[in-house]
């Protein structure tokens, strides 16, 4: 550099008159005022106003153990009703097709129950009540492994929703790195096609998808990739664009062409950052896939709002518990990766 | 601006023996900037270690970068013998060893396969994407890492793990990987102390001798340019001041050519 480009009087002025930057001017100060004038606007749109003072009535009818209104009331009820947690599976045996008594499934048996059934008298139209004997299976266990295959299911779904989007965004991430694009034509529609799918929510798409190919985890699974293909293939692209010029340089110095440049200079350099981007895709889509399951795109969501509209509170308090030890187990997990990898 | 009396400016050099890079009025402006390079021209002779030495800024980089095709002249022509390089800036001939500054290095590969990757242009794909070399080539890069200093153990070790000297060691390898006839050098030690400095040039010295190749090699330091150039060749604000032997030239009146700038206040206050 020059040192021509330092003026003169600058370089010699004493340094107490030198006026060095305010950190804040009228400026910064009305742009707080604007927004927080905006937020408190917005506030009262979103009835969070509203919310405080409920927030507040609550607290004071929980002070005075007063009544409180219904909608607190059914609230409560709710929480009240997730407990005790439905772990065990009882089934009447009448309803179970080609039941055989001697081969139980593990840990289960036979309870007899008396069986209230209500019929309706046809001649005097009277309701008669009979009691009878009713036996089922319990299995002590049983809805908790079911929960846990669920689990599973969803996590199969993550796996696999995780595992397409990398390989579909890596070709869309060199398509839409502007440095190794091979056309800008290739690039503008591959950029746009990656803004394309990240624009496009889980929930939404996964809603047509479920029209398209059914109830199941298929839909699910598609859905998941498409999202985060459009979010692998924007930040692999932007950390191939950020990468030190100076390897990729000497590459092409001695005649490497770009796939070459692109492997031995590009891809060691961006492979940390890629394997941390990776497990945050993998660790969303997990927690995704419990969500998606509420549209019908498989997996323990479709468990949960099955439970939730027949109002079997406690087995929804199972699932929900079984969910939030599966996401603390991978949270545990993806950190010990994340930090071999760095 | 300073007037230089004890040394005189040189024409090209009318040698019989034959050129390996040939300079023809290379010119070079980026953008709307100044001129980096002013229709520059010499040629070097084969087997000479030729010393390019300029302040920063006056050019080097621009004009070595030329000859590799990473920087397309203005105008003006840079031949390599006995294929042309540029302006056209396609092809260049595989015979020519790069060393650049530090940082060129993949830093996540190991040295080996730093100095293997300078084979990736007469590799098939699934080589290059696997990295799997042929053996006689494992052979070269081991033998040419043990010649340039390092032990097995450093040679399998990231490069970013090495030191700076270490670092600049496994390029000087990597330059020497395909046998070149021409060997261009960035600043190969400006990021190293005097002494590692020093032990850097004379090895890349001594290598290119074993092999026979000519070196262009930049520098900035007028010492390590009189200790170690047959000849000199000094660049300032693109334009090419001096070319003379560097035997019978001292290190003060070299610096002299660049010492001030057009400001006239002293380099060492500005910094490189
Ligand atoms: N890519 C570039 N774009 C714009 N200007 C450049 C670029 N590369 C070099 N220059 C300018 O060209 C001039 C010579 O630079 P360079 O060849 O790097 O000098 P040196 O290697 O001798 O330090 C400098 O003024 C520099 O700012
Ligand atoms: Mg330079």
């Amino acid at each position: 550099m020059q040192s021509g480009s330092v003026s003169p009087e600058i370089a010699h002025s004493s340094p107490q008159n030198w006026a060095l930057r305010p950190i804040f001017n009228a400026r910064t100060v009305g742009l707080v005022i604007l927004a927080l004038l905006f937020l408190s606007y917005s506030a009262h749109r979103m009835q969070l106003d509203d919310l405080f003072g409920r927030l507040a009535g609550m607290a004071v009818n929980a002070a005075s153990s007063g009544s409180s209104d219904a909608a607190e009331a059914s609230a409560d009820s709710v929480f009240e009703r997730m407990f005790p947690l439905a772990i065990a599976e009882r089934t009447p045996i009448d309803r179970i097709a080609d039941f055989d008594p001697d081969a139980l499934p593990l840990f289960a048996h036979l309870e007899t129950v008396p069986d209230e059934v209500s019929t309706l008298d046809p001649d005097t139209l009277q309701m008669t009540t009979q009691t009878a004997e009713k036996t089922v299976l319990v299995e002590p266990v049983g809805y908790l492994f079911l929960v846990i295959r669920k689990i599973v299911e969803t996590l199969e779904i993550a796996l696999w929703a995780s595992l397409i989007a990398v390989i579909m965004s890596l070709p869309l991430a060199w398509l839409s790195a502007r440095n190794y694009s091979p056309h800008w034509v290739f690039y503008a529609a591959a950029r746009s096609g990656v803004s394309f799918l990240r624009a496009v929510p889980e929930l939404i798409s996964a809603l047509f998808l479920v029209l398209a190919f059914g109830f199941g985890p298929i839909a699910g699974i598609l859905a998941l990739a498409l999202h985060s293909a459009g979010f692998l293939g924007k930040f692999y692209a932007e950390d191939i664009e950020a990468a030190d010029k100076r390897p990729q340089e000497a590459m092409r110095a001695m005649g490497a062409g770009s796939f070459a440049t692109l492997r031995l200079a590009v891809l060691p350099q961006v492979l940390p950052s890629y394997a941390a981007l990776t497990l945050y895709v993998l660790d969303r889509n997990v927690r995704m896939a419990t969500v998606i399951g509420l549209v019908g795109a498989g997996g323990i969501g479709q468990e949960l709002k099955g439970r939730f509209d027949m109002f079997q509170y406690d087995r929804v308090g199972t699932i929900l518990l079984v969910i939030f030890i599966t996401v603390l187990l991978l949270d545990q997990l993806a950190a010990r990766i994340r930090k071999k990898l760095l | 601006m300073r007037t230089i009396t004890p040394l005189q400016i040189q024409n090209e050099t009318a040698g019989s023996a034959p050129e390996t890079l040939r300079i023809c009025e290379a010119t070079k402006t980026f953008g709307t900037g100044p001129v980096a390079l002013d229709k520059v021209s010499f040629s070097l002779e084969t087997g000479e270690f030729t010393v390019l030495l300029g302040p920063s800024g006056s050019g080097k980089s621009t004009l070595l970068r030329a000859a590799v095709g990473l920087v397309r002249l203005t105008s003006g022509t840079i031949e390599v013998s006995p294929k042309e390089a540029t302006p056209s800036g396609k092809r260049r001939p595989t015979a020519i060893g790069m060393v650049h500054q530090d940082g060129s290095l993949s830093d996540r590969l190991t040295a080996a396969q730093n100095v293997l990757s300078a084979m990736v242009p007469q590799m098939g794909w699934w080589r290059v994407l696997f990295q799997a070399y042929p053996k006689p080539l494992q052979d070269k890069a081991c033998r040419l890492l043990e010649r340039v200093g390092l032990t097995e153990e450093q040679a399998n070790r990231p490069v970013r793990e090495l030191s700076g000297g270490q670092r600049q060691r496994v390029g000087i390898a990597r330059a020497l990987m395909n046998d070149p006839t021409l060997i261009l050098a960035d600043e190969p030690v400006a990021s190293l102390d005097p002494a590692t400095a020093r032990k850097v040039m004379l090895l890349l010295r001594e290598t290119a001798r074993e092999l026979g190749a000519t070196v262009l090699c930049s520098l900035h330091q007028t010492e390590l340019a009189c200790e170690f150039a047959d000849r000199i060749v000094v660049l300032k604000q693109g334009q090419l001041i001096f070319d003379g032997a560097g035997a019978g030239v001292s290190p003060r009146s070299l610096a002299g050519l660049f010492d001030h700038d057009s400001a006239g206040r002293p380099l060492d206050l500005v910094g490189g």
